[in-house]
């Protein structure tokens, strides 16, 4: 009796297989499921096309020949245009591979052909409220350090210097506390604008205070993107905040239509309460970025809070998108100048990039913060894939003695954007740029550091935040935060793993090998 | 019914053999547990429940030193699994190599006729059985050098967690037993 339920008992018995011995709950990878069914369909039209391609190629034989001709016209065409180095080398590779059918995907590939619709209501957009465009003030109070700067944001996008006081946030829990905070004392309007609104805990604290408000009459906005945020807000969620009274949109909603604009994407990260508060940086409203819930490690993030004049210019970039994504045009001047006027402060300019204007004013930033680094520059990104100009300029900086570190993450969140990520800061290790992984944690922050500026945004280091997404940041030259950010860089140090050429990964072969194929889709990563 | 507002709540799947150490370093991280239960499908393991303030002092610090804390964790148990490689290939490579010289010593000795092949036979058969007495030697030493190794790395891995808790024990003022 007694060997019989010991035989059931080591019958029943299953160990697990997971050898570690504490495992969080939420831990694993999300995402997976979003885009599915989307990639599904969109995979199912390229079958038909390049089914219905085969049957034309087969019935006219000198349609191959045409292609040739076609083939060679479109790589002039690229070589001619203003795609960055690496997108047309990658463009000219496709169009000799694929020569039979490379040029299609490159016609639909035009900004013409899939945006040229919306850029011509951008403009429309921009022209109207033009005068809403807050004044070049305050130039006589930039340092000589910064002018150029102030110069160029305001010439390449009139993103204007104000005044401005803030204070920096080196972890997203800290950030979203006050975000809460200043939330539930909302009189008048409430805007939010990210890449992604996730459904949790945070969005449940966030939610509760929004739909409160709402009924309360204030006007609640909000601009999620289509993609980032596809699939992440429940039926349930979406109908409590519109019952509400929360107005609610998607930008570019995901369609099951294959097309070069699902490429673009609404990055910015954007909360202006009342016209008085504004917040920016990297976190989105998603339990991880606020350690809430476990995803890849310890969750680093940063972010900024402006009060003062500077806030409009946060104001108005949100005002613009939602009139794009609603197409309803509207008075902005109730939504501006309501901040509490201040006589001194620091200096702050709020920037906005994106296919609506017609540089590239991430980089552009980001390059002159570069430039005009002298002792240091620091860089803290998740994803680190630059083009030429800026990879060269780095390298420039260190070898003439600017003191240049770069902090990714020690765990990555896609591994093959993180293998180009590793590699491309690995070239640069024989400069003298100083390369570091954080241990134990997945580096979302977007911040560049020199010894006379910083700015703190949405844009990544990377091909995509530089020439494809619509992003977001805040310049400022403000001696505290400054301070505050040089202290998060350096206790940050203290956690990172420095790679150095004895242990970077370089030095294997196979390493080598898959990062020159993943280079492929580096513009993509 | 959660008060997510006021507190954090974290789930955990621990391995029983560590829990009561897992739970101990936690306490000292600020979570106190709130349930338990049995997992419905692994004997092994149990879920378990905490909660803590949500405001709380160096709790940025804390969240960190808890993924650190996990890590040194998964290391350990990492280091003590049954499975050690080299004494397992070690052992498996001589039995190999017995198995073939003996075999192979053996069918030399009475499948093949003549005074030479049976004497090569069963020399080889009993280089095989040096072979494999030699191995299991060689194996059984592997083995408790890599115990030795597990335990040595495991006692570095305990000490950076002592290192951590008694930190967190600082920053919470929750006493922590080491």
């Amino acid at each position: 009796m007694k060997s019989k339920k010991l035989r059931e008992n080591r019958r029943n018995r299953v160990h697990s297989p997971d050898y570690r011995v504490v495992k969080i709950r939420t831990e694993g990878k999300v995402g997976a499921q979003k885009t599915l069914t989307v990639g599904f369909f969109i995979l199912f039209q390229l079958a038909i096309l390049i089914t219905l391609y085969l049957g034309i190629v087969s019935s006219f034989l000198w349609y191959i020949f045409a292609t040739y001709v076609i083939g060679f016209f479109c790589c002039l065409h690229v070589l001619s245009s203003n795609r960055n180095g690496q997108s047309k080398t990658i463009w000219i590779l496709v169009l000799l591979l694929f020569s039979s059918f490379g040029f299609i995907f490159y016609f639909f590939s035009l900004e013409k052909v899939f945006f040229g619709r919306a850029q011509r209501r951008y403009r429309k957009i921009f022209e109207r409220t033009d005068r809403y465009t807050p004044q070049y003030i305050l130039n006589n109070e930039i340092a000589p350090e910064t002018e150029n700067i102030a110069e160029y944001l305001y010439g390449v996008g009139k993103f204007a210097t104000q005044r401005a006081n803030m204070q920096y946030y080196s972890s997203g829990f800290m950030l979203f506390d006050d975000i809460c905070e200043r939330l539930k004392t909302a009189e008048k309007f409430v805007f939010i604008e990210f890449f992604i609104i996730s459904d949790g805990i945070l969005m449940n604290r966030i939610s509760d205070i929004l739909c409160e408000k709402a009924l309360n009459g204030v006007d609640v906005r909000i601009i999620r993107d289509g993609m980032g945020s596809h699939g992440t807000l429940p039926r349930k969620l979406r109908s409590k905040l519109i019952k509400a009274g929360i107005k609610l949109y998607s930008f570019n909603p995901v369609l099951p239509l294959f097309s070069f604009a699902l490429n673009l994407r609404d990055h910015r990260k954007i909360v202006v309460v009342d016209g008085k508060t504004a917040y920016t940086g990297g976190c989105n409203i998603a339990d991880e970025y606020v350690n809430e819930k476990r995803m890849h490690g310890y969750w680093k993030d940063t972010g900024l809070k402006i009060e003062g004049a500077a806030v409009d210019g946060l104001t108005l970039s949100f005002l613009r998108q939602w009139e794009f994504v609603t197409g309803k045009t509207e008075d902005y001047s109730a939504f501006l100048n309501l901040y509490e006027k201040m006589e001194s402060g620091s200096i702050a300019i709020p920037y906005a990039d994106g296919k609506d204007y017609n540089r590239n004013i991430c980089k552009g930033v980001y390059t002159e913060i570069m430039a005009g680094a002298r002792r240091k520059l620091y860089i803290m990104t998740p994803y680190f894939i630059p083009d030429e100009v800026t990879a060269d300029m780095l390298a420039q900086k260190a070898l003439s003695g600017v003191d240049v570190r770069l902090i990714l993450p020690g765990i990555p969140d896609k591994p093959y954007v993180y293998k180009v990520s590793v590699d491309n800061a690995e070239r640069l290790l024989p400069f003298g740029v100083k390369v570091y992984k954080m241990k134990y944690s997945f580096v979302h922050s977007k911040l560049i550091l020199s010894e006379n500026c910083v700015s703190v945004g949405s844009a990544n280091f990377d091909l995509r935040s530089f020439y494809n997404q619509f992003e977001n940041g805040v310049f400022t030259d403000d001696f505290e935060i400054l301070e505050q950010v040089s202290d998060d860089f350096e206790k940050t140090f203290l956690k990172c793993e420095q790679i150095n050429e004895k242990n970077c990964l370089r030095r294997k072969f196979s390493h080598r090998l898959l990062t020159g194929f993943l280079r492929l889709f580096a513009p993509l990563m | 019914m959660r008060d997510y507002v006021n507190y954090d709540y974290m789930q955990a799947v621990l391995k029983k053999k560590y829990a009561e150490k897992i739970k101990e370093c936690y306490r000292a991280f600020g979570w106190e547990i709130i349930d338990r239960e049995e997992d419905s499908r692994y004997d092994d393991v149990y879920n378990v429940f905490f909660s803590r303030p949500h405001k709380l002092e160096h709790k940025d610090e804390l969240h960190y030193m808890q993924v650190e804390l996990e890590a040194h964790f998964d290391e350990i148990s990492k280091v003590n699994r049954k499975f050690l490689p080299k004494s397992f290939f070690c052992a498996l490579f001589t039995f190999i190599t017995f198995l073939g010289f003996f075999a192979g010593g053996l069918c030399m000795a009475f499948l093949f006729e003549g005074t030479a092949y049976f004497v090569g036979g069963l020399v080889l058969a009993c280089i095989g059985s040096a072979a494999g007495i030699a191995g299991v030697i060689l194996s059984v030493k592997v083995r408790k050098k890599e115990i030795l190794s597990a335990k040595k790395i495991s006692e570095e891995h305990y000490s950076e967690i002592e290192k951590l808790c008694m930190q967190a024990s600082a920053f919470t003022g929750v006493e922590y037993e080491k």
